[in-house]
């Protein structure tokens, strides 16, 4: 837990809230998909320079991702690099993609619950019967 | 938040006041609220379909056994939307859904919007939920306070 301020990320899960909060900034967004492209952490002065961020903004911005425990500042030397937590993304992923089929299912049963219903005569539903 | 909700639509043979029927009778919806016919059981659902009223479905899967939504109703304009509060029990995330249904010359469409919530925009929510609880109560105890 060497890394300034995320102490409270490292070992519990931050919640999901969190990371939907950080991620909907469009310039965070850019940044984790530029991050998440990369296979090895670049120097957060080359992540200014790609992104045509100033140091301070993206200090900022990755402050914000690092609280929602999407990357990590890793201290090399004078300076810092800038790396993506997958497992974080991967959860929100995860979210969506549950939600969806959950869905999905629900109205698949909706639609078959109506061809029972119409198979038995009886729909349309009378608004007035209780 | 574009890239944290998510949207699903299909469209039913069915005209709107049967379709919201479906959507807010208890007895309707303990018929078809759950993900599979097949492998769930018939889902518990109780419906207060009322700003501020509350719902409950107790989904029944015969291997994981029980899990519970439960939340608030935030708009109810019958019979084209309605918008609640949505929360697995035992977990404290809260999101959103609103469900429109639309007419359209084959029956009506169904598009849901499940959207995930930041701290802030859940506890405005509950906020709604709340002062619609009030409304009711005012309501209810109160014959002079209806408009």
């Amino acid at each position: 837990m060497v890394y300034s301020g995320a102490a409270d990320t490292d070992s519990v899960e931050v919640p999901l809230d969190r990371v939907f909060a950080a991620l909907s900034h469009s310039t965070r967004r850019r940044l984790v998909r530029y991050l998440a492209a990369r296979d090895d952490p670049p120097r957060m002065s080359q992540v200014a320079l790609d992104n045509g961020l100033s140091p301070q903004l993206l200090n900022k911005h990755a402050a914000a991702l690092e609280r929602a425990g999407l990357v990590r500042r890793m201290p090399v030397g004078r300076e810092s690099l800038l790396m993506v937590d997958r497992d974080a993304l991967i959860h929100a992923q995860k979210w969506i993609v549950d939600t969806r089929a959950f869905w999905e299912g629900q109205l698949d049963s909706l639609g078959s619950y109506i061809d029972e219903l119409a198979e038995r005569g009886e729909l349309p539903i009378n608004p007035e019967k209780e | 938040m574009a890239e944290l909700s998510l949207t699903v639509e299909r469209t039913f043979a069915v005209d709107r006041d049967t379709m919201w029927k479906l959507w807010t009778d208890e007895t309707h919806a303990s018929n078809w609220m759950r993900p599979s016919l097949t492998t769930y059981g018939p889902t518990l659902a109780t419906i207060d379909a009322r700003v501020g009223g509350a719902y409950r479905f107790e989904l029944n899967s015969g291997v994981d056994g029980m899990s519970v939504i439960e939340g608030t109703y935030l708009e109810v304009d019958a019979p084209a939307k309605l918008v609640y509060t949505w929360a697995w029990e035992g977990d404290p995330e809260v999101s959103r859904v609103e469900v429109r249904f639309d007419s359209v010359p084959e029956g009506t469409r169904v598009h849901v919007l499940h959207t995930k919530l930041t701290s802030q925009q859940s506890v405005d929510a509950h906020m709604q939920g709340w002062i619609g609880c009030l409304d009711s109560l005012t309501s209810t105890y109160d014959p002079a306070a209806q408009r």
